[in-house]
């Protein structure tokens, strides 16, 4: 018996239209193969930098920088991931794993350089267990000669009684180092009680990324 | 019976179709014959009825070969079937009211 | 009125069809007509009458035309347009990233089928022996020993004296369970060789390597005491730590 085809009307043709872009949608999210959304770069990162999975702590788009900055967490490493915009949608275009010490403390540092944008910013980030009152960033030009920068702070949020930050401040850069004074971050960060959690003064960067 | 106008179109498509597949034409010379010349619309105003029935899924249409000659087919669903239920109970009560205001009519006279 | 008039009436009303609707809407009321005219010139009328006929039987033209168009609904219409064109761009982007993800999902494959054979070049006048070690690393990744040789290299050391060098070339191969996921690649350091061996010149990874996003050979080059039983590999990435030891095959009389 010979198979009918079945005309279609407009209202299913647009239904079963709908249903594959929701399809692939779906594939393309799920296999990561396409960055659909600026998120897609944190989870290419966790892949790429073997941290696994990773909950979302926070993300905005860093106007300076020209990328989408995301925080994630797990209970062995907090990642930050950059994304910037190309042909495949949203890319990972940097980041920086930092793995958890002992007692579940961390904290990253990470700079992202943009000539076209004429910035500089660097990026702090890091876990307090069991909460914190507050955190104090500053960047401190390394031969003491120029003033402190106060760091923004994007995100500070606790999770589940932890307490997570990312700090940043941007400074003017045209690519050429020798023109700029060199900054390490100061952080510091007080426990619920109010005592010291963290004060440190961070080195060279984990990561360096140069944009455009 | 006006040309122009016919009510229950729906009910009297679907009931067509709830026999067997049909294409346009064979559905308007079924009509005329079944209602015994008693139904004659205007030929192309089948099709616009035709058309909702099969946005609303009542009805699905194919093409297909039948002597030589290729025709559009339309096949009632099985909403369609459930549809024609409901259209040929409406039918039934609206004669029921009909017949009993003639009924009621004739008793005055 | 002849046929194709009736046709041409009927699709002045019919905006909400597309080009294609409103053929096969012609098409359908057309064969209709001739149907109607083919039974009436079997009853003996002439073609011409019985198709004036037939084209009458179908009332006002421009009535069944605007009956029609109110059934062509312009919102799963502008749906079905806006759905096409977002699928058609979908597919478009999405193109290259799969093709390339089934691309190096295929190399991910065929390397984890026979690592061997990529890394042959790196042995090129080595005496190799195939290994299968494999261990489990980070995020889904498979850290798998899968060749080594041994050789001797007579270089001078740090006073200028020519001493002989042994070293273990060891070919590590690193994918994902899942082929279609990348490895952790970022860091490039795992996994990393123990020895107290004295290294000549250069790092341990001094063996080359290649790799993508999905798949990495890495060739190390490690120093070892002649006649060393094993050599100690370490991998140590965001809480997933092995050590394995890696047996050594020597050959030409330098067995332990």
């Amino acid at each position: 018996m010979k198979h009918k085809k079945y005309g279609s009307t407009r209202r299913s043709t647009a239904l079963k239209l709908l249903a594959g872009i929701a399809l692939l949608l779906a594939f393309v999210s799920m296999t990561n193969m396409l960055g659909l959304l600026p998120v897609n770069a944190l989870r290419q990162l966790e892949q790429t930098t073997g941290t696994g999975h990773t909950r979302v702590v926070c993300g905005y788009h860093d106007r300076e920088a020209g990328v989408w900055i995301h925080l994630g967490e797990n209970d062995r490493a907090l990642l930050l991931s950059a994304a910037g915009l190309n042909l495949y949608g949203w890319w990972e275009n940097g980041g920086c794993p930092k793995a958890l010490s002992a007692d579940g403390a961390t904290m990253g540092y990470y700079t992202i350089s943009s000539i076209k944008r004429q910035a500089k910013v660097y990026y702090v980030f890091g876990k307090v267990p069991g909460g914190c009152a507050g955190v104090d960033a500053v960047l401190r030009e390394a031969g003491g000669m120029a003033p402190d920068l106060a760091m923004e702070t994007p995100c500070f949020k606790t999770v589940d009684g932890d307490c997570y930050f990312l700090c940043r401040a941007a400074v003017a850069y045209d690519g050429n180092m020798e023109n700029y004074p060199h900054y390490n971050p100061t952080v510091k960060a007080l426990d619920a009680a109010g005592k010291v959690a963290l004060d440190e003064t961070l080195g060279d960067p984990a990561v360096f990324t140069s944009t455009g | 019976m006006d040309k122009n106008n016919i009510e229950h179109t729906n009910l009297l498509a679907l009931k067509l179709l709830s026999g067997e597949d049909m294409y346009g034409y064979q559905m308007i010379t079924e009509l005329e014959r079944r209602s015994e010349q008693i139904f004659r619309m205007k030929e192309g105003t089948l099709y616009p009825i035709l058309k909702r029935l099969e946005n609303a899924g009542a009805v699905k249409s194919y093409m297909a070969e039948m002597s030589g000659r290729t025709r559009k087919y339309y096949h009632i669903t099985s909403s369609g079937l459930s549809l024609l239920k409901t259209e040929e109970a409406r039918w039934a009560e609206y004669a029921r009211g009909v017949d009993a205001v003639l009924g009621g009519a004739k008793n005055l006279a | 009125m002849e046929k194709a008039d009736f046709l041409s009436a009927l699709a002045v009303p019919m905006e909400n069809a597309s080009p294609r609707e409103l053929a096969g809407v012609q098409t359908e009321l057309g064969d209709h007509i001739a149907d109607h005219a083919a039974d009436l010139e079997a009853a003996g009328w002439s073609a011409a009458d019985a198709e004036a006929a037939a084209v009458a039987a179908m009332g006002d033209p421009a009535e069944v035309g605007e009956a029609l168009n109110r059934e062509f609904s312009r919102f799963w219409g502008a749906v079905s347009r806006w759905a096409a064109i977002a699928l058609i761009l979908l597919i478009v982007a999405a193109f290259l990233p799969v093709c390339y993800s089934c691309v190096d999902a295929a190399q991910s494959l065929a390397w984890r089928i026979n690592p061997q054979k990529p890394m042959a070049r790196y042995f090129k006048g080595l005496d190799t022996t195939p290994l299968d070690i494999r261990c489990d690393g980070a995020d889904g990744d498979v850290v798998r020993f899968a060749m080594e040789a041994m050789t001797t290299e007579t270089l001078p050391d740090e006073n200028g004296v020519e001493t002989e060098w042994d070293a273990a070339v060891i070919g590590v191969c690193i994918y994902d369970k899942n082929p279609f996921r990348c490895i952790a690649n970022y860091l490039d350091e795992q996994p990393v060789f123990l020895t107290d061996a004295p290294y000549t010149n250069g790092a341990e990874r001094s063996g080359g390597g290649m790799s993508t996003a999905w798949t990495a050979i890495r060739i190390y080059r490690v120093p070892v005491h002649r006649g060393q039983k094993t050599v100690t590999a370490q991998y140590d990435l965001f809480g997933t730590y092995f050590t394995v030891e890696v047996p050594l095959y020597w050959g030409d009389g330098h067995e332990a």
